[in-house]
Protein backbone atom coordinates (compact mmCIF):
# COMPACT_ATOMS: atom_id res chain seq x y z
CA UNK A 1 0.00 0.00 0.00
CA UNK A 2 0.83 3.32 -0.51
CA UNK A 3 3.82 5.02 2.42
CA UNK A 4 1.33 7.21 3.61
CA UNK A 5 -1.09 4.22 4.95
CA UNK A 6 1.81 2.38 6.25
CA UNK A 7 2.78 5.13 8.04
CA UNK A 8 -0.21 6.04 9.97
CA UNK A 9 -0.71 2.54 10.47
CA UNK A 10 2.96 1.89 12.32
CA UNK A 11 2.31 5.00 14.24
CA UNK A 12 -1.54 4.07 15.01
CA UNK A 13 -1.29 0.19 15.72
CA UNK A 14 -0.11 1.22 19.36
CA UNK A 15 -3.10 2.89 20.33
CA UNK A 16 -5.46 0.59 18.37
CA UNK A 17 -4.38 -2.33 20.34
CA UNK A 18 -4.14 -0.43 23.44
CA UNK A 19 -7.61 0.75 23.00
CA UNK A 20 -8.65 -3.26 22.12
CA UNK A 21 -7.67 -4.15 25.63
CA UNK A 22 -8.58 -1.72 27.30
CA UNK A 23 -12.66 -2.46 25.75
CA UNK A 24 -11.58 -6.13 27.13
CA UNK A 25 -10.79 -5.31 30.33
CA UNK A 26 -13.53 -2.71 31.28
CA UNK A 27 -15.72 -5.48 29.97
CA UNK A 28 -17.72 -5.67 33.23
CA UNK A 29 -18.02 -1.95 33.91
CA UNK A 30 -18.93 -0.32 30.77
CA UNK A 31 -19.95 -1.74 27.52
CA UNK A 32 -17.67 -3.51 25.73
CA UNK A 33 -16.19 -7.49 27.09
CA UNK A 34 -14.40 -9.67 25.59
CA UNK A 35 -16.09 -9.87 22.11
CA UNK A 36 -15.76 -6.40 21.03
CA UNK A 37 -12.10 -6.19 22.79
CA UNK A 38 -10.94 -9.17 20.96
CA UNK A 39 -12.54 -7.88 17.96
CA UNK A 40 -11.28 -4.64 17.63
CA UNK A 41 -7.43 -5.95 18.02
CA UNK A 42 -7.82 -8.42 15.23
CA UNK A 43 -8.80 -5.70 13.33
CA UNK A 44 -6.21 -3.56 14.17
CA UNK A 45 -3.92 -6.54 13.10
CA UNK A 46 -5.54 -6.64 9.59
CA UNK A 47 -4.97 -3.35 9.53
CA UNK A 48 -1.48 -3.88 9.56
CA UNK A 49 -1.22 -6.76 7.66
CA UNK A 50 -2.90 -4.96 4.56
CA UNK A 51 -0.84 -2.07 5.09
CA UNK A 52 2.29 -3.46 5.12
CA UNK A 53 1.90 -7.46 3.76
CA UNK A 54 1.63 -10.37 5.03
CA UNK A 55 5.74 -11.14 5.51
CA UNK A 56 6.11 -7.88 6.69
CA UNK A 57 4.01 -9.02 9.42
CA UNK A 58 5.43 -12.57 10.55
CA UNK A 59 8.99 -10.84 10.60
CA UNK A 60 7.81 -8.17 13.08
CA UNK A 61 5.21 -10.64 15.01
CA UNK A 62 7.83 -13.77 14.87
CA UNK A 63 11.10 -11.66 15.90
CA UNK A 64 9.72 -11.53 19.66
CA UNK A 65 6.90 -13.93 19.71
CA UNK A 66 7.87 -16.54 21.85
CA UNK A 67 9.13 -13.99 24.47
CA UNK A 68 6.65 -11.96 24.29
CA UNK A 69 4.22 -15.42 24.41
CA UNK A 70 6.09 -16.69 27.68
CA UNK A 71 5.69 -13.52 29.30
CA UNK A 72 2.24 -12.40 28.87
CA UNK A 73 1.58 -16.17 30.02
CA UNK A 74 3.44 -15.66 33.35
CA UNK A 75 2.08 -12.21 34.28
CA UNK A 76 -1.65 -13.44 33.04
CA UNK A 77 -1.21 -16.33 35.95
CA UNK A 78 0.70 -14.05 38.57
CA UNK A 79 -1.27 -11.51 38.84
CA UNK A 80 -4.37 -13.36 38.64
CA UNK A 81 -3.47 -16.12 41.34
CA UNK A 82 -1.53 -13.97 43.64
CA UNK A 83 -3.92 -11.29 43.71
CA UNK A 84 -6.66 -13.75 46.44
CA UNK A 85 -3.65 -14.53 48.14
CA UNK A 86 -2.28 -11.37 49.12
CA UNK A 87 -6.14 -10.51 49.86
CA UNK A 88 -6.82 -7.66 47.10
CA UNK A 89 -9.33 -8.35 44.56
CA UNK A 90 -8.48 -7.57 40.64
CA UNK A 91 -11.23 -5.92 39.90
CA UNK A 92 -15.23 -5.70 41.11
CA UNK A 93 -16.61 -8.67 39.63
CA UNK A 94 -14.06 -11.29 40.52
CA UNK A 95 -14.23 -13.95 37.95
CA UNK A 96 -15.47 -11.86 34.87
CA UNK A 97 -12.26 -10.12 34.13
CA UNK A 98 -10.22 -13.42 33.77
CA UNK A 99 -12.71 -14.57 31.90
CA UNK A 100 -13.24 -11.85 29.48
CA UNK A 101 -9.13 -11.34 28.81
CA UNK A 102 -9.26 -15.29 27.76
CA UNK A 103 -12.65 -14.64 25.71
CA UNK A 104 -10.51 -11.56 24.56
CA UNK A 105 -7.40 -13.97 23.69
CA UNK A 106 -9.14 -16.85 21.82
CA UNK A 107 -11.76 -14.19 19.55
CA UNK A 108 -9.19 -12.07 18.65
CA UNK A 109 -6.44 -14.82 17.58
CA UNK A 110 -8.79 -16.63 16.02
CA UNK A 111 -10.60 -14.41 13.55
CA UNK A 112 -6.49 -12.91 12.53
CA UNK A 113 -5.84 -16.27 12.49
CA UNK A 114 -8.38 -17.00 9.93
CA UNK A 115 -7.31 -13.71 8.10
CA UNK A 116 -3.85 -14.74 7.99
CA UNK A 117 -4.91 -17.61 6.01
CA UNK A 118 -7.24 -16.57 3.82
CA UNK A 119 -4.89 -13.50 2.43
CA UNK A 120 -2.09 -16.92 1.69
CA UNK A 121 -4.54 -18.03 -0.54
CA UNK A 122 -3.72 -17.42 -4.36
CA UNK A 123 -5.71 -15.68 -6.89
CA UNK A 124 -6.66 -16.82 -9.96
CA UNK A 125 -6.42 -13.21 -11.83
CA UNK A 126 -8.71 -12.27 -14.75
CA UNK A 127 -6.67 -13.02 -18.35
CA UNK A 128 -6.00 -9.97 -20.43
CA UNK A 129 -8.29 -9.75 -22.75
CA UNK A 130 -11.54 -10.79 -20.74
CA UNK A 131 -14.42 -9.44 -20.44
CA UNK A 132 -16.45 -9.56 -16.94
CA UNK A 133 -19.13 -11.67 -16.48
CA UNK A 134 -22.77 -9.89 -16.79
CA UNK B 1 -45.27 7.78 18.53
CA UNK B 2 -42.65 9.19 20.49
CA UNK B 3 -39.14 10.28 18.68
CA UNK B 4 -37.26 7.22 19.11
CA UNK B 5 -39.48 5.40 17.96
CA UNK B 6 -39.88 7.29 14.72
CA UNK B 7 -35.67 7.18 14.68
CA UNK B 8 -35.90 3.26 14.87
CA UNK B 9 -38.45 2.89 12.13
CA UNK B 10 -36.49 5.48 9.85
CA UNK B 11 -33.35 2.94 10.25
CA UNK B 12 -35.18 -0.33 10.38
CA UNK B 13 -36.88 0.97 6.70
CA UNK B 14 -32.99 2.19 5.84
CA UNK B 15 -32.33 -1.53 6.36
CA UNK B 16 -34.82 -2.55 4.60
CA UNK B 17 -33.51 -0.55 1.26
CA UNK B 18 -29.75 -1.63 1.67
CA UNK B 19 -30.91 -4.52 1.72
CA UNK B 20 -32.78 -5.03 -0.96
CA UNK B 21 -30.08 -3.32 -3.02
CA UNK B 22 -27.54 -5.27 -1.97
CA UNK B 23 -29.45 -8.25 -2.70
CA UNK B 24 -30.14 -6.51 -6.51
CA UNK B 25 -26.92 -4.50 -7.14
CA UNK B 26 -25.55 -6.13 -10.81
CA UNK B 27 -22.12 -5.19 -9.32
CA UNK B 28 -20.72 -7.39 -6.63
CA UNK B 29 -18.56 -4.65 -4.91
CA UNK B 30 -21.77 -2.00 -4.68
CA UNK B 31 -23.41 -5.03 -3.01
CA UNK B 32 -20.66 -5.22 -0.54
CA UNK B 33 -20.71 -2.15 0.10
CA UNK B 34 -24.80 -2.16 0.39
CA UNK B 35 -24.14 -5.09 2.71
CA UNK B 36 -21.72 -2.69 5.42
CA UNK B 37 -24.78 -0.12 5.17
CA UNK B 38 -27.19 -2.79 6.37
CA UNK B 39 -24.64 -3.21 9.21
CA UNK B 40 -23.89 0.17 10.27
CA UNK B 41 -28.21 0.69 10.41
CA UNK B 42 -28.37 -2.46 12.45
CA UNK B 43 -25.26 -1.32 14.60
CA UNK B 44 -27.41 2.37 15.25
CA UNK B 45 -30.26 0.78 16.14
CA UNK B 46 -28.99 -1.55 19.00
CA UNK B 47 -27.48 2.13 20.08
CA UNK B 48 -31.42 3.43 19.81
CA UNK B 49 -32.99 -0.05 21.87
CA UNK B 50 -30.38 0.68 24.51
CA UNK B 51 -27.76 -2.02 23.86
CA UNK B 52 -24.29 -0.49 23.47
CA UNK B 53 -22.21 -3.49 23.67
CA UNK B 54 -23.78 -4.85 20.69
CA UNK B 55 -23.96 -1.81 19.21
CA UNK B 56 -19.60 -1.63 19.44
CA UNK B 57 -19.44 -5.60 18.73
CA UNK B 58 -21.87 -5.36 15.78
CA UNK B 59 -19.85 -2.12 14.30
CA UNK B 60 -16.57 -4.06 14.52
CA UNK B 61 -17.76 -7.59 13.12
CA UNK B 62 -19.68 -5.31 10.25
CA UNK B 63 -16.55 -3.97 9.25
CA UNK B 64 -14.37 -7.60 9.61
CA UNK B 65 -17.22 -8.91 7.20
CA UNK B 66 -16.86 -6.11 4.05
CA UNK B 67 -13.29 -6.58 4.21
CA UNK B 68 -13.48 -10.71 3.90
CA UNK B 69 -15.73 -10.40 0.84
CA UNK B 70 -14.06 -7.52 -0.74
CA UNK B 71 -10.55 -9.60 -0.24
CA UNK B 72 -12.61 -12.66 -2.11
CA UNK B 73 -14.63 -10.55 -4.49
CA UNK B 74 -11.50 -8.39 -5.74
CA UNK B 75 -9.17 -9.95 -9.15
CA UNK B 76 -11.14 -13.06 -9.28
CA UNK B 77 -12.79 -13.97 -12.17
CA UNK B 78 -16.54 -14.64 -12.03
CA UNK B 79 -18.72 -15.91 -15.63
CA UNK B 80 -22.37 -15.53 -13.49
CA UNK B 81 -25.04 -14.73 -16.35
CA UNK B 82 -27.07 -13.51 -14.08
CA UNK B 83 -29.52 -11.53 -16.32
CA UNK B 84 -30.87 -14.88 -17.55
CA UNK B 85 -33.74 -15.06 -15.48
CA UNK B 86 -35.81 -18.19 -15.02
CA UNK B 87 -38.92 -16.69 -14.14
CA UNK B 88 -41.24 -19.44 -13.29
CA UNK B 89 -38.26 -20.48 -10.14
CA UNK B 90 -38.13 -16.23 -9.11
CA UNK B 91 -41.92 -16.21 -9.47
CA UNK B 92 -42.24 -19.63 -7.03
CA UNK B 93 -40.04 -18.44 -4.70
CA UNK B 94 -41.29 -14.68 -4.15
CA UNK B 95 -44.60 -16.52 -3.49
CA UNK B 96 -43.64 -18.60 -1.28
CA UNK B 97 -41.76 -15.80 1.00
CA UNK B 98 -44.68 -14.30 0.71
CA UNK B 99 -46.86 -16.74 2.13
CA UNK B 100 -43.81 -17.18 4.92
CA UNK B 101 -44.70 -13.20 5.84
CA UNK B 102 -48.26 -13.71 6.21
CA UNK B 103 -48.08 -16.46 7.97
CA UNK B 104 -45.96 -15.26 10.37
CA UNK B 105 -47.74 -12.20 10.76
CA UNK B 106 -50.67 -14.67 12.28
CA UNK B 107 -48.27 -16.16 14.56
CA UNK B 108 -46.70 -12.95 16.04
CA UNK B 109 -50.39 -11.72 17.16
CA UNK B 110 -49.44 -14.37 19.94
CA UNK B 111 -46.60 -12.33 21.00
CA UNK B 112 -46.31 -9.84 23.70
CA UNK B 113 -46.86 -6.13 22.64
CA UNK B 114 -43.64 -4.48 21.67
CA UNK B 115 -42.38 -2.09 24.54
CA UNK B 116 -43.63 -4.35 27.45
CA UNK B 117 -41.39 -7.82 27.85
CA UNK B 118 -42.51 -10.05 30.50
CA UNK B 119 -38.59 -10.21 31.80
CA UNK B 120 -38.96 -12.86 34.33
CA UNK B 121 -35.53 -13.71 33.90
CA UNK B 122 -33.92 -10.44 33.53
CA UNK B 123 -35.82 -9.43 36.45
CA UNK B 124 -33.78 -12.18 38.67
CA UNK B 125 -30.61 -11.62 36.44
CA UNK B 126 -30.36 -7.81 37.71
CA UNK B 127 -31.15 -8.27 41.02
CA UNK B 128 -28.64 -10.83 41.68
CA UNK B 129 -25.90 -9.33 39.46
CA UNK B 130 -25.98 -6.01 42.17
CA UNK B 131 -24.71 -8.87 44.52
CA UNK B 132 -22.04 -9.82 42.06
CA UNK B 133 -20.79 -6.72 42.36
CA UNK B 134 -21.13 -5.98 38.41
CA UNK B 135 -21.63 -2.81 37.16
CA UNK B 136 -22.66 -4.07 33.30
CA UNK B 137 -25.25 -6.85 33.80
CA UNK B 138 -25.08 -7.73 30.00
CA UNK B 139 -21.11 -9.07 30.71
CA UNK B 140 -22.42 -10.38 34.68
CA UNK B 141 -25.02 -12.60 32.15
CA UNK B 142 -22.74 -13.77 29.70
CA UNK B 143 -19.77 -14.77 31.35
CA UNK B 144 -21.09 -15.19 35.09
CA UNK B 145 -24.80 -16.41 35.20
CA UNK B 146 -24.46 -18.38 31.21
CA UNK B 147 -20.70 -18.81 31.52
CA UNK B 148 -21.04 -22.40 29.71
CA UNK B 149 -23.19 -20.84 26.90
CA UNK B 150 -20.08 -18.74 26.26
CA UNK B 151 -17.88 -21.58 26.39
CA UNK B 152 -19.77 -23.28 23.73
CA UNK B 153 -19.69 -20.55 21.52
CA UNK B 154 -16.01 -19.77 22.03
CA UNK B 155 -15.78 -23.69 20.76
CA UNK B 156 -18.00 -23.11 17.72
CA UNK B 157 -16.10 -20.56 16.78
CA UNK B 158 -12.97 -22.53 17.10
CA UNK B 159 -14.77 -25.32 15.37
CA UNK B 160 -15.71 -23.01 12.36
CA UNK B 161 -11.68 -21.67 12.07
CA UNK B 162 -10.12 -24.95 12.48
CA UNK B 163 -12.79 -26.24 9.55
CA UNK B 164 -12.06 -23.44 7.25
CA UNK B 165 -8.51 -23.89 8.11
CA UNK B 166 -8.37 -27.61 6.97
CA UNK B 167 -10.29 -27.06 3.61
CA UNK B 168 -7.50 -24.38 2.32
CA UNK B 169 -4.86 -26.72 3.72
CA UNK B 170 -6.18 -30.40 1.40
CA UNK B 171 -4.86 -28.13 -1.53
CA UNK B 172 -1.06 -29.17 -0.50
CA UNK B 173 -2.16 -32.61 -0.91
CA UNK B 174 -3.59 -32.19 -4.61
CA UNK B 175 -0.65 -30.39 -5.83
CA UNK B 176 1.72 -33.11 -4.69
CA UNK B 177 -1.09 -35.89 -6.38
CA UNK B 178 -1.25 -34.09 -9.81
CA UNK B 179 1.43 -36.10 -11.57
CA UNK B 180 -0.26 -39.54 -10.53
CA UNK B 181 -4.04 -38.95 -11.26
CA UNK B 182 -5.65 -37.08 -14.03
CA UNK B 183 -9.37 -37.00 -11.50
CA UNK B 184 -8.38 -35.44 -8.15
CA UNK C 1 -52.54 -3.84 17.16
CA UNK C 2 -50.92 -2.90 14.06
CA UNK C 3 -48.50 -0.12 16.02
CA UNK C 4 -47.53 -2.96 18.02
CA UNK C 5 -46.15 -5.61 16.05
CA UNK C 6 -44.80 -2.96 13.24
CA UNK C 7 -40.98 -3.09 14.80
CA UNK C 8 -41.39 -6.81 14.59
CA UNK C 9 -42.90 -7.06 10.83
CA UNK C 10 -40.19 -4.83 9.75
CA UNK C 11 -36.96 -6.82 11.20
CA UNK C 12 -38.85 -10.23 9.73
CA UNK C 13 -39.50 -8.46 5.71
CA UNK C 14 -35.80 -8.20 6.32
CA UNK C 15 -35.24 -11.19 7.15
CA UNK C 16 -37.66 -12.34 4.25
CA UNK C 17 -35.02 -10.48 1.85
CA UNK C 18 -32.53 -12.65 3.26
CA UNK C 19 -34.12 -15.48 2.74
CA UNK C 20 -35.39 -14.92 -0.87
CA UNK C 21 -31.65 -13.90 -1.85
CA UNK C 22 -30.67 -16.96 -0.69
CA UNK C 23 -33.43 -19.19 -2.46
CA UNK C 24 -33.01 -17.36 -5.90
CA UNK C 25 -29.56 -15.78 -6.44
CA UNK C 26 -27.25 -17.85 -8.91
CA UNK C 27 -24.35 -16.30 -7.97
CA UNK C 28 -22.59 -17.99 -4.67
CA UNK C 29 -21.95 -14.78 -3.38
CA UNK C 30 -25.11 -13.13 -3.51
CA UNK C 31 -26.25 -16.09 -1.25
CA UNK C 32 -23.65 -15.14 1.04
CA UNK C 33 -24.91 -11.62 1.23
CA UNK C 34 -28.34 -13.16 1.74
CA UNK C 35 -26.66 -15.29 5.04
CA UNK C 36 -25.58 -12.37 6.43
CA UNK C 37 -28.66 -10.47 5.73
CA UNK C 38 -30.78 -13.09 7.25
CA UNK C 39 -28.01 -13.17 10.67
CA UNK C 40 -28.49 -9.72 10.84
CA UNK C 41 -32.56 -9.56 10.78
CA UNK C 42 -32.83 -12.43 13.32
CA UNK C 43 -30.26 -10.18 15.91
CA UNK C 44 -32.13 -7.28 15.19
CA UNK C 45 -35.53 -9.28 16.18
CA UNK C 46 -34.17 -10.91 19.42
CA UNK C 47 -32.81 -7.24 20.66
CA UNK C 48 -36.52 -5.65 19.84
CA UNK C 49 -37.79 -8.46 21.85
CA UNK C 50 -36.39 -7.68 24.90
CA UNK C 51 -36.61 -3.44 24.42
CA UNK C 52 -38.73 -1.61 27.32
CA UNK C 53 -39.97 1.61 26.64
CA UNK C 54 -39.10 3.99 29.32
CA UNK C 55 -40.65 5.99 31.20
CA UNK C 56 -39.31 9.22 29.73
CA UNK C 57 -36.68 10.01 27.37
CA UNK C 58 -34.00 7.16 25.96
CA UNK C 59 -34.39 3.98 26.29
CA UNK C 60 -32.10 2.45 29.76
CA UNK C 61 -29.42 -0.08 29.16
CA UNK C 62 -28.70 -2.56 32.10
CA UNK C 63 -25.73 -0.64 33.70
CA UNK C 64 -25.61 -0.28 37.37
CA UNK C 65 -23.36 2.89 38.00
CA UNK C 66 -20.14 2.32 39.31
CA UNK C 67 -16.62 3.93 39.33
CA UNK C 68 -16.65 5.19 35.32
CA UNK C 69 -20.07 7.23 36.36
CA UNK C 70 -21.45 5.28 33.32
CA UNK C 71 -24.96 4.19 34.57
CA UNK C 72 -27.99 4.30 36.44
CA UNK C 73 -28.31 3.52 40.14
CA UNK C 74 -29.52 -0.12 40.82
CA UNK C 75 -33.41 0.14 41.99
CA UNK C 76 -33.98 2.69 38.61
CA UNK C 77 -32.74 -0.27 36.66
CA UNK C 78 -35.17 -2.85 37.87
CA UNK C 79 -38.18 -0.75 37.04
CA UNK C 80 -36.86 0.93 33.67
CA UNK C 81 -34.37 -0.75 32.42
CA UNK C 82 -34.29 -3.12 29.04
CA UNK C 83 -33.93 -6.59 29.48
CA UNK C 84 -30.58 -7.97 29.44
CA UNK C 85 -31.03 -11.37 28.68
CA UNK C 86 -32.08 -11.27 24.91
CA UNK C 87 -28.84 -9.14 24.72
CA UNK C 88 -26.59 -11.68 26.14
CA UNK C 89 -27.76 -13.95 23.22
CA UNK C 90 -27.00 -11.81 20.26
CA UNK C 91 -23.37 -10.94 21.70
CA UNK C 92 -22.33 -14.41 20.92
CA UNK C 93 -24.57 -14.94 18.36
CA UNK C 94 -22.97 -12.09 16.25
CA UNK C 95 -19.56 -13.19 16.53
CA UNK C 96 -20.51 -16.85 15.95
CA UNK C 97 -21.91 -15.33 12.60
CA UNK C 98 -18.79 -13.95 11.43
CA UNK C 99 -17.29 -17.21 12.07
CA UNK C 100 -19.71 -18.75 10.20
CA UNK C 101 -19.46 -16.47 7.04
CA UNK C 102 -15.77 -17.00 7.29
CA UNK C 103 -16.18 -20.62 6.83
CA UNK C 104 -18.51 -19.86 3.73
CA UNK C 105 -16.11 -17.64 2.17
CA UNK C 106 -13.53 -19.96 2.51
CA UNK C 107 -15.99 -22.47 0.59
CA UNK C 108 -16.68 -20.06 -1.82
CA UNK C 109 -12.92 -20.05 -2.45
CA UNK C 110 -12.37 -23.13 -2.88
CA UNK C 111 -15.13 -23.87 -5.43
CA UNK C 112 -13.92 -21.16 -7.58
CA UNK C 113 -10.45 -22.30 -7.38
CA UNK C 114 -11.74 -25.80 -9.11
CA UNK C 115 -14.35 -24.29 -11.36
CA UNK C 116 -13.30 -20.79 -11.78
CA UNK C 117 -16.66 -19.34 -11.38
CA UNK C 118 -19.03 -18.36 -8.83
CA UNK C 119 -22.49 -19.52 -10.77
CA UNK C 120 -24.08 -22.10 -8.83
CA UNK C 121 -25.83 -23.57 -12.00
CA UNK C 122 -22.31 -24.29 -13.36
CA UNK C 123 -21.12 -25.43 -9.86
CA UNK C 124 -23.93 -27.94 -9.73
CA UNK C 125 -23.53 -29.24 -13.21
CA UNK C 126 -20.15 -31.56 -10.92
CA UNK C 127 -17.93 -31.67 -14.02
CA UNK C 128 -15.13 -33.31 -11.68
Amino acid sequence: MTPIVRTITDLLIGFILLFGFYIVLSGHLSPGGGFAGGVTCAAGLILMTMASGVEALRERLSRNLKLAAAGLVACTLLVFLAMPLIGLPLSDAGSVTFLDVVIGLSVGAGLFGAFLMLAGFPVRRKAEGEKEGQ
Amino acid sequence: MSGTLAILYLVMLFMFIAAIIAVEARDLLSSVLCLGAVGFGLSVADLILGAPDLALTQLVVEIFVIVLLIRTIVARVDTTKEFVRDTAHVAFMGAVTMAIVIGVYVCFRAMTPFGDPPMIMGQSYMRAAQEAGAGNIVSAVVLGFRAYGTLGEAAVIMAAILGSYALLRSRGREETHEGHDSHS
Amino acid sequence: MIHNLLPYMMAFVIFAVGLYAIAVKKNLIKAIIGVIILEDAANLFLVLVGYRVPASGEPIPPIIIARTGAGRPAADLLRNAVDPLPQALVLASIVIGLAVVALLVVLALRLHQKYGTFDLTEISKLKG
